[in-house]
């Protein structure tokens, strides 16, 4: 992001900046603390019962701390797709429909992520890996599909800014799933396996806590970092297609300049054939 | 410790998709960003909209 804009042609041939090669050593690191917190700090999920049997999820616990964060940073990025589609409708500015794009791939990578952390986590501690009756399983499908249907029809060509309206509307109506999914165990309590929400109702403390609240960092700086470049991946495919056009113009009019000039030359060849011939 | 196939499956799955997906992003702008002029690489230095 910080860029000098004085002088352009020292802007290097990629996405990197300064700032971003600062945020990405600080995500790497900020990972790296994650996975040992996550699995040499934090303890294991057991707790005794009244009749003395030990259980909990044990060790298993320890997949929370990527699965959680990557679910409430792909709600982040759906928000920030929709906002950034209703300002497009509402401004027409094709930045904010490249913040859109950019975010909507992006949170794709984190629902992906936890839709295939929640299979592995179910496994042992809810002993199946799928439940279709899980309300938060199924709507977190459906928003997962959604956007994948979003960025399928933005690979598609056509023109940009109809391009751009029509994946608006879709992301809005995408975006719209984002409370749903994030309710639906309050709302549908009794068709769902997922517990209600232990961070807001505070269940966990200590060092469970700090480790969720070092992944929820972590992700949002490993957000960030992918929002700047995809961002300017966008903005760059955009320039990069303008510049083509320009050219396959550019090519065009030579064309039909030299074709114009090459047809004026020979009607005066026929012209000067048909005096001679009429001289003779 | 308990579940190391599920926690190993699942860390390296989640860790590799990000480092992939990162990757991936970095070779697709070096690519594009051959393709622009240098003033025009950035939104903060470029005349668009």
């Amino acid at each position: 992001m910080a860029e000098n804009t004085n002088s352009p042609t020292s802007i290097p041939d990629n996405t990197s900046s300064p700032t971003t090669r600062i945020l990405g050593w600080v995500t790497l690191a900020g990972l790296a603390l994650l996975v040992i917190f996550a699995f040499f700090v934090s303890p294991e999920d057991s707790r005794q019962t009244a009749d003395g049997t030990i259980i909990g999820q044990f060790d298993a616990v320890r997949l929370l701390y990527i699965h959680v964060p990557s679910a409430v940073f792909a709600y982040v990025s759906f928000s920030i797709t929709g906002l950034g589609s209703i300002i497009y409708l509402w401004r027409r500015t094709r930045w904010w429909d490249h913040v859109a794009h950019a975010s909507a791939e992006i949170g794709v990578i984190f629902c992906g992520i936890t839709l295939l952390t929640g299979i592995i986590w179910g496994r042992p501690v809810w002993n199946t890996w799928w439940e279709w009756g899980d309300v938060r399983l199924v709507t977190t499908l459906l928003l997962f599909l959604i956007f994948v249907g979003y960025l399928a029809f933005r690979a598609v060509p056509n023109e940009p800014h109809r391009q751009a309206r029509n994946a608006s509307i879709l992301a809005i109506v995408g975006a719209l799933n984002i409370p749903v999914v994030n309710r639906s165990v309050e709302w549908w309590e009794n068709r769902t396996l997922h517990q209600r929400s232990t961070l807001a109702d505070l269940k966990i403390e200590d060092e469970t806590l700090l480790t969720l609240m070092i992944g929820f960092a972590v992700f949002a700086l490993l957000f960030l970092w992918l929002l700047v470049h995809r961002f300017r991946v966008a903005w760059l495919s955009k320039e990069a297609a303008e510049a083509g056009l320009e050219q396959a113009l550019a090519e065009r009019r030579a064309e039909a300049s030299s074709s114009s000039g090459a047809e004026v030359s020979g009607s005066s060849r026929a012209e000067a054939s048909s005096s001679v011939e009429a001289r003779s | 410790m308990t579940h190391i196939g599920y926690l190993v499956a699942g860390w390296s799955i989640g860790l590799g998709v990000l480092g992939a997906y990162a990757l991936s992003i970095l070779i697709r702008g070096r690519k594009l960003s051959s393709q622009v002029l240098p003033k025009r690489r950035r939104w903060m230095t470029s005349d668009g909209d």
